[in-house]
């Protein structure tokens, strides 16, 4: 892996809330055509890794290389599909003017251009959502506004996909072509995605990493029981999917 | 002359522009279509701000600031009169520099919002009060300020109140896609590179600028209801933000006319009229169409 094919780099990144640590010495490394699932528990930091990464978050100690810059100047390049429970579903706005929202920031002043609405629309029709393109947003399934809210992201034409618990409150099913979705999307951009459930995680993912504070991540998807027993603080177990999806060695 | 409580102060506006006149009845006929005149064009271009604006207001959920830009412009209207200026013009600055505040304080200082939003509350009212007291002499219209009486909205107020609303509407139109992303997804709208905080700092001055329009309706207290009531009421028929101003703006104006005509009827004071008005469509609405039955 040479530093020019590096999309996300942390180095030594320490995030502290008011004297308590939330990362310490984050070191991460995300390459183009990655597909990596940060997985820990909630409360270790996963929504605050990827702030920094998006420049939200300013962190204490550390270098934050984003696309070869500093996150703020380079988050217009990366597509952010936040926890989509966090959103007032009584607002109305139409599941168009949503997407078109990815693209706000291209321009000031003015309303969309033609382009704008044309990418809009393809993001739409990727994650076959364009038929529900005039529903207000609140009139959607779980997994229908989560495709809503990726359409979003790829509207701004993203080198690298950053997913916040994207399965939260999704049914099972669902989950499987969301999953799908993602495998078509992992073909053209980076895709780190974060999540509290390692068992949907490990089967999908190329790559895992283990977060509560301190990251484990060995560059595969490969971890070992003690960085899984050292991120949930207890022994968890795992099941083995046979081998294409292993996440633990043998042992 | 209309409105009894409307007439306690109203003498003192009249003879300030008195129109000419031969007799004691053509002077009250004249001066009461005059000064219904005003009240209608001002009840119709408070609705065109609060309209628009109210809609922000509502769906972003910061009613509350709403209501502290409101009362913290009352310090303004008391440093009018201390410095012998008029008190809506003095109100101007003052709402903006609530409005900054309140948007500044609350990122920088790390403190809670509503508390940022309290405090700027009742010092605003305090600094008006403080300089209301060091004025020599009685204000005779500083309950129409709290209150509001668009019965003695001077033509001279018309003007400003053009201005304000020609301001809103230019900006409105020039950031609409801007100010959708930053009310929908604050968040999302900073990663994809709009500049979201500080044209949330132009949203607050939009507001600002809409108390003072409304202050001469329905005063600094009441204004809240204006800023919310009408775009509430619409939200009910409609989910596109669009149409939601324009049905707001409806609203609003109707809201203003019937509540005057009311306090016309009764001998009640308008700007209380306007806002019990709104109340009770605000009811009914929420009662006949329950369930979002209604959206087109």
């Amino acid at each position: 892996m040479d530093i020019n094919n590096e999309i996300i780099g942390l180095r030594n990144v320490w995030v502290c809330y008011g004297g308590v640590p939330v990362l310490e010495d984050v070191s991460l490394s995300v390459h183009r055509h990655d597909f990596l699932g940060i997985i820990g528990p909630n409360g270790g930091g996963k929504t605050t890794l990827l702030k920094v990464v998006l420049g939200l978050v300013k962190p204490n100690r550390g270098e934050v290389v984003v696309l070869g810059g500093e996150p703020v100047e380079q988050r217009k390049r990366i597509g952010y599909v936040p926890q989509h429970s966090l959103f007032d579903p009584d607002f109305p706005i139409s599941v168009m003017d949503v997407v078109l929202t990815g693209r706000a920031g291209k321009r000031v002043f003015g309303g969309y251009t033609n382009h704008d609405r044309e990418l809009a629309q393809g993001a739409l029709a990727m994650v076959e959502m364009l038929p529900f393109k005039d529903r207000q947003i609140g009139r959607l399934s779980g997994g229908e506004r989560q495709r809503v809210f990726i359409a979003r992201a790829l509207a701004a034409e993203p080198e690298v996909l950053l997913l916040d618990e994207p399965a939260t409150g999704i049914d099972m099913h669902i989950q499987t072509e969301f999953y799908e979705l993602l495998e078509r999307l992992k073909k053209e951009m980076a895709i780190v995605m974060i999540s509290h459930d390692i068992t949907a995680v490990s089967i999908h993912v190329d790559k895992i990493a283990c977060l509560n504070r301190r990251l484990f991540y060995h560059d595969s998807k490969e971890l070992t029981s003690g960085d899984i027993e050292a991120t949930y603080q207890c022994p968890v177990e795992l099941i083995a999917h046979g081998i294409p999806h292993r996440v633990l060695r043998e042992h | 002359m209309p409105g009894g409580t409307d007439s306690a102060w109203y003498p003192a506006q009249g003879t300030e522009r008195a129109l000419t006149y031969t007799d004691a009845t053509d002077m009250i006929e004249i001066l009461q279509y005059g000064f219904m005149v005003n009240a209608l064009a001002a009840a119709l271009l408070a609705a065109v701000a609060c309209g628009i604006i109210g809609v922000y207001v509502v769906v972003k959920r910061i009613v509350f600031i709403g209501g502290g830009i409101a009362h913290a412009s009352f310090g303004g209207i008391g440093l009018g009169y201390f410095i012998g200026i008029e008190p809506v013009l003095c109100a101007i600055p003052f709402s903006i520099a609530s409005a900054l505040a309140i948007g500044e304080v609350s990122r920088r200082a790390k403190l809670a919002e509503d508390t940022a939003i309290g405090i700027i509350w009742a010092m605003g009212m305090a600094l008006g009060i403080m300089f209301i007291s060091l004025t020599p002499g009685y204000a005779p219209d500083l309950f129409s300020y709290l209150f509001g009486n668009i019965l003695t909205v001077p033509r001279s107020d018309l003007s400003v109140m053009l201005l304000l609303d020609v301001i809103i509407i230019v900006v409105v139109c020039l950031l609409y896609k801007e100010f959708l992303a930053i009310t929908f997804d604050e968040e999302f709208a900073t990663v994809v590179g709009v500049p979201a905080h500080k044209l949330y700092l132009v949203l607050l001055c939009l507001i600002a600028l809409t108390v003072v329009l409304l202050i001469r309706v329905v005063g600094v207290i009441l204004v809240i209801a204006l800023l919310t009531i009408p775009a509430a009421v619409s939200r009910r028929f409609t989910n596109d933000l669009k149409k939601m101003m324009l049905l707001s703006i409806f609203f609003a104006a109707s809201f203003a006319i019937t509540g005057l005509y009311l306090s016309y009827l009764f001998d009640l004071p308008s700007g209380s009229m306007i806002v019990l008005v709104s109340g009770i469509v605000f009811l009914l609405s929420s009662m006949i169409s329950s369930g979002h039955s209604f959206k087109y």
